[in-house]
């Protein structure tokens, strides 16, 4: 298909002010038509707000008490009505544009089978500044990502020898999807849902990471009880470290020690 | 130096300043010409003053994940969807 000459750029800005914007996505925001921003901090939005003289944000379309995911579809429209209209259109989103972001993976997907350009440029998540914060390496043993209402509302296979990490948790347990923030008795299912798999005393990490760089990350270590009464954001991270120790599959250690032992014959030979 | 956007996009790329002392920062905010009433609020953290010095009074909500499309989300009266999601159809992402 001929790409026609509309297109959409996604890019993350990161999430602290002016330290993780990489020199691309900001030519990209510079060089654009029309810039819609996401992003998380009022001052971040003034920032993004100076590089381009028509940026425009996509805060109005939050409505509490209306679903999300119809202000999802109306931002995406909004950008796909700009890129139809032949213009370079880029999507200035906080973080990663695509770490737990259903926008702007929704809006490239559209512009592309329409027949127009769409790419996603990588920007630092909260999970990044996470990782260095709280001095955690994925693959030390493992580590799930969930949305937080998703954990809640599925079956999840959860595996307590790994790092568990919920986004999202100050919606946690929002059937409708028009809280702005959801309260104590929601937060108990997800404690109980929780409690099948860890100790209630296990000790769980509240984790923000900065906007501003004048500002420091908050790393607050509670007991998994008392998570009912914490102070949860819309920008705070749930992080619940293993409780427990690896196992070894004893069978495919078994199997592979075999495969080894054969090697060592056939070299023999 | 004039915003105060200006200013943390300086101090967000210096790493001097990541390391700087409140006596240190004082300096180099007044060598960036910052003036005083934005260097005491920006010494002092203080997101809300500075927010108000700014005219930036929004709040702003940073939700963009949904647990599930419309047509997999479980109903409201808690009865399954009739179509229950398939892995790695889900949209969290
Ligand atoms: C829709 S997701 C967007 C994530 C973003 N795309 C990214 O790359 O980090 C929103 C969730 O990200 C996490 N988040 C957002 N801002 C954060 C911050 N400053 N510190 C820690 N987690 C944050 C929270 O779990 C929040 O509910």
């Amino acid at each position: 298909m001929n790409e026609q000459q509309g297109s959409i750029v996604c890019v993350g800005v990161g999430m602290t002010l002016g330290s993780h914007l990489s020199p691309l996505s900001r030519s990209y925001i510079e060089q654009a038509d029309v810039v819609f921003s996401l992003v998380s901090d009022g001052l971040v939005e003034q920032w993004i707000g100076q590089m381009n003289p028509d940026v425009r944000s996509l805060q109005p379309y939050y409505h509490e008490g209306t679903s999300r995911l119809v202000s999802y579809n109306a931002m995406v429209a909004a950008m796909i009505a700009e890129v139809k209209a032949g213009k370079k259109v880029v999507g200035a989103f906080y973080g990663h544009p695509g770490v737990f972001a259903c926008v702007p993976h929704k809006v490239i997907e559209q512009a592309r089978a329409l027949g127009y350009y769409g790419k996603m440029e990588p920007g630092i998540s909260a999970e990044d500044c996470l990782f260095s914060d709280l001095a955690i390496d994925p693959g030390q043993f493992g580590c799930s990502h969930f949305e937080a209402s998703q954990f809640m509302f599925y079956k999840r296979i959860i595996d307590p020898s790994a790092y568990l990490i919920l986004w999202q948790v100050g919606i946690a347990g929002d059937l409708s999807l028009s809280k702005f923030s959801t309260g104590e008795s929601y937060r108990q299912v997800l404690i109980d849902i929780l409690s099948l798999h860890y100790p209630k005393d296990h000790q769980v990490i509240l984790y923000e990471a900065p906007t501003l760089p004048i500002h420091s990350h908050r790393i607050e270590s509670l007991p998994l009880s008392s998570l009912l009464h914490a102070e949860i954001h819309g920008y705070t991270t749930l992080v619940i470290p293993p409780c427990q120790e690896l196992t070894r599959n004893m069978e495919v250690l078994q199997r592979l020690d075999a495969i080894d032992k054969d090697h060592k014959n056939i070299k023999l030979v | 130096m004039n915003s105060i956007t200006d200013v943390l996009e300086k101090i967000g790329q210096q790493s001097n300043l990541k390391y700087s002392t409140e006596v240190d920062c004082e300096l180099q905010l007044t060598e960036m010409r910052v003036p005083a009433v934005i260097r005491k609020v920006l010494i002092a953290n203080d997101k809300s003053e500075l927010a108000q010095l700014s005219d930036n009074k929004k709040d702003i909500i940073c939700y963009v994940s949904a647990p599930a499309k419309e047509h997999e989300m479980p109903k409201d009266d808690n009865k399954p969807a009739e179509d229950e999601p398939k892995q790695g159809e889900q949209e969290s992402a």
